[in-house]
């Protein structure tokens, strides 16, 4: 095999490779990423953890020589970092890869690509196709709020349900929980009910993030995992057994209060607060008062903190306690310049979190997140 | 309405490290021994019982010390172990109840208010402390029992060593007149020569002064000397950080053979356990095991809680857990067993769930109801299905608390 490639794009590619790659794994294989050079097709990657895997295809190939080769992903990634030409050569010498770039050779020594296991193929026909740029927001806007290890219900993973006309992404830890929507402008072949795991879900952000977003991406499911196809790259994640919690009973119907307040400034008072909390002492104080949100946190070995931010609210005085990790990561998934509406009952009852306008339009569909207090006494 | 009178109990261990040296050395026994520095500016730090008859006292130079008892065996502070003794001690304290306040490494006050119904009332508690003492560390402690801090530590050191001294309330107009004002807290040297100066020398000379005249003279001490000489003490037993684990172990006079019934004593320890945690208003997140077998192995397991817990079923379910893996890899007759709940948190604070929990709600309410009769009936009217006789052996689980 011999190809030459534009640096920053075999960068960007490898990247790729090299966020699903294990980091370290007692099989080596699994740390690897493939490349496959033809003169038909060009130059693609893949690399698999067997929980995730990407095929991408780099575009801008020039193929001297077909071929195949299995090398560290991370390695490589570092090696072609450090090339200063536009451009960069790899070649094969028995099974070996080299990189010369300048007056530095490289030498890796390359993994028996027998052993590389092939990720599937998308199939001719998708489930369903989602624009790029809403099924990022829906993940961006939902990921965070998985469970990060494996607990009852199929919690560490992302619901995604297709139907029809309509598109939903559902996360929660048991604690809080975020559900994003958005419209399909055609219909689905076929309705879509899966859960998928963050990490699967964080490669397709990052594969949509750097590629063009105005794109379509093919859904399909097949054998237990979910394929999607963003032009020339194709994610495939395995699919997370379980049950999905019944998460539309505890999104509240109603509430008896709300307020609303700027992104921003609520941000800005929440990291200010946060700067007086402890691992043992990590909740936060909330008192709801017209026209003002009071702040408070005290971590007994360090000090207190209270922070006033203006709101819109007329009702009763409240109080109620929050881990205020989960209220910025919320946060910082919605419009920062835009005011959000906070609705609550009282320091038990779930609360609410959404854009003011309910549809953020056709790239952000709706948001809602909800989250649990902590009892304050 | 005029709340209880508490009881507060104050220990304090007889010639903490002397004693520790004398137990582990039988030939000391008997014998004046002085712990402390055994260099030239070395200073006692205990006198055993036997060296105090010639003056020889704490904080003494060890070179006076030497000379008033030249018979003396000196030995020098062997911090370690007496560290690891303290530690054990304030194990047993703590079982009795969280609100424990250390003042050193041998002396703590105690609340045990309201105990009345789980331990008997604070005298009980007080000799069964005194008795656990004895029998675990084969020490000697003096307890003082009192409405407050002040007369529990004064009746500490009224009967030492090896008293138990109890000041009722009204014990204080006979009791305290009669002692010489160094005995109140806070009179040091210097206050103590500035009362004598005024003519002051015992407590009762004390209560001769009017509040104002005292203020006066001492500034805002005086109030405080006036309140203390009348016996009166508002401080509160404040527990030094929180408890650390709530425990109970339980060694067998012969080697259990059968796991099962291992594991039914195992099931007793997790409801006392988990109803001290209830009772003390904390939570665990970590349980442990203990086991020791064959020819005195010890084994220490411990798994930690999802969510921090003080619920019966879910504590059970982690300690069996634990007991199961290890009778899988092997059971061998077990001599001692125990369990722990560690990693303890208050709650307030507790991330409530989005989805309902009926278990745990259905297991709260039950371990409430259990909880509620055996406070009225004592410890041994119900247990949970399959629950035996509660665990009782060695005097580790007192008795039923005296009917009202």
């Amino acid at each position: 095999m011999k190809v030459t490639l534009p640096t920053q794009a075999l960068i960007e590619g490898i990247g790729h490779g090299a966020a699903v790659a294990a980091s370290k794994s007692p099989k080596p294989i699994l740390e690897c990423v493939a490349l496959h050079a033809s003169q038909a097709t060009g130059v693609s990657l893949e690399a698999t953890d067997l929980d995730v895997g990407i095929r991408y295809q780099l575009d801008d190939a020039a193929v001297a020589e077909e071929g195949s080769l299995v090398v560290p992903a991370s390695r490589l990634l570092s090696i072609v970092r450090e090339v200063d030409e536009d451009e960069t050569t790899l070649q094969t010498r028995e099974g070996n890869l080299s990189v010369d770039t300048g007056r530095s050779h490289f030498k890796v020594r390359g993994e028996n690509i027998e052993e590389f296991r092939r990720l599937p193929y998308f199939p001719e026909t998708a489930a369903a196709t989602v624009p790029a740029g809403l099924l990022r927001n829906l993940i961006r806007r939902t990921r965070f709020a998985a469970a990060t290890e494996a607990g009852r219900f199929a919690l560490h993973g992302v619901l995604l349900n297709i139907k029809g006309k309509s598109i939903e992404m559902v996360a929660t830890d048991g604690r809080r929980l975020a559900r994003a929507a958005g419209t399909l402008a055609k219909k689905a072949a076929r309705d879509v009910r899966v859960i998928v795991g963050p990490k699967g879900l964080g490669l397709l952000e990052r594969v949509l993030a750097t590629s063009d977003a105005s794109g379509e991406v093919s859904v399909a499911v097949e054998e237990r995992q979910v394929l999607f196809r963003a032009g020339g790259a194709l994610v495939v994640s395995r699919l997370i057994d379980g049950t999905f919690p019944a998460y539309e009973d505890v999104i509240p119907k109603s509430s008896k209060y709300s307020f609303e307040v700027t992104t921003a400034e609520f941000a800005a008072g929440l990291r200010r607060t946060s700067l007086m909390t402890t691992r043992d002492a990590l909740s936060i104080e909330v008192l709801i008062d017209p026209e003002t949100l009071t702040l408070k946190s005290r971590a007994v070995e360090v000090g207190q903190a209270t922070i006033e931010v203006p709101v819109r609210y007329e009702g009763p005085p409240t109080r109620i306690g929050f881990n205020p990790q989960f209220l910025q990561d919320a946060l910082k998934v919605m419009d920062a310049a835009a005011e959000i509406t906070v609705r609550f009952t009282d320091g038990k009852a779930p609360v609410t979190l959404s854009d003011l306008t309910s549809d953020g339009g056709e790239e952000l569909g709706s948001y809602v997140y909800v989250i649990m207090p902590v009892a304050l006494e | 309405m005029r709340s209880a009178p508490r009881r507060i109990l104050h220990l304090d261990m007889d010639a903490f490290f002397a004693a520790i040296e004398q137990r582990d050395r039988p030939e000391l026994r008997g014998l004046p021994v002085l712990i402390g520095g055994t260099g030239r500016r070395g200073v006692v730090s205990t006198a055993s019982y036997e060296a105090r008859p010639f003056g020889c006292r704490s904080a003494m130079p060890m070179a006076v010390a030497r000379r008033l008892c030249p018979d003396a065996v000196v030995l020098p502070t062997d911090g370690r172990k007496y560290a690891a003794v303290s530690e054990r001690l304030f194990e047993l304290l703590r079982d009795v109840t969280p609100l424990v306040e250390p003042l050193s490494v041998d002396e703590a006050f105690l609340d045990v208010t309201g105990c009345e119904r789980l331990w008997g009332d604070a005298v009980s508690v007080a000799r069964k402390l005194k008795a656990r003492v004895r029998e675990d560390l084969q020490l000697t402690a003096s307890v003082g029992v009192a409405p407050n801090k002040f007369l529990a530590k004064l009746a500490s050191d009224l009967e030492k060593p090896d008293g138990l001294t109890v000041i009722e309330e009204e014990d204080i107009d006979r009791v305290l007149p009669p002692l010489p004002v160094e005995r109140l807290w806070g009179v040091g040297p210097r206050t103590a020569e500035r009362l004598h100066a005024a003519g002051v020398r015992t407590i009762g000379d004390l209560r001769a002064w009017s509040v104002p005249d005292l203020e006066r003279a001492f500034g805002s001490s005086g109030p405080h000397f006036a309140r203390l000489a009348r016996g009166q003490d508002t401080r509160v037993v404040v527990p030094d950080g929180r408890a650390k684990s709530i425990s109970q172990e339980r060694t067998f006079p012969v080697d259990l053979e059968d796991p099962e019934d291992v594991r039914d004593v195992l099931r007793g320890q997790v409801e006392d356990v988990a109803r001290r945690l209830r009772r003390a208003g904390l939570k665990a997140r970590t349980v442990g095991l203990k086991i020791r077998y064959g020819q005195f192995e010890t084994i220490s397991r411990s798994l930690t809680l999802r969510v921090a817990s003080d619920g019966t079923a879910e504590l059970m379910e982690a300690a069996f857990t634990l007991y199961a893996r290890w009778v899988r890899r092997g059971f061998q007759p077990v001599r001692l067993i125990g369990m722990g709940a560690s990693q303890l948190v208050e709650p307030g604070g507790e991330q409530l769930g989005l989805f309902p929990e009926p278990g745990r709600v259905r297991d709260a309410r039950l371990d409430q109801a259990l909880d509620a009769l055996k406070d009225r009936f004592g410890g041994t009217v119900i247990g949970r299905g399959l629950s035996p006789k509660p665990a009782r052996s060695d005097g580790e689980v007192p008795e039923p608390g005296d009917p009202d």
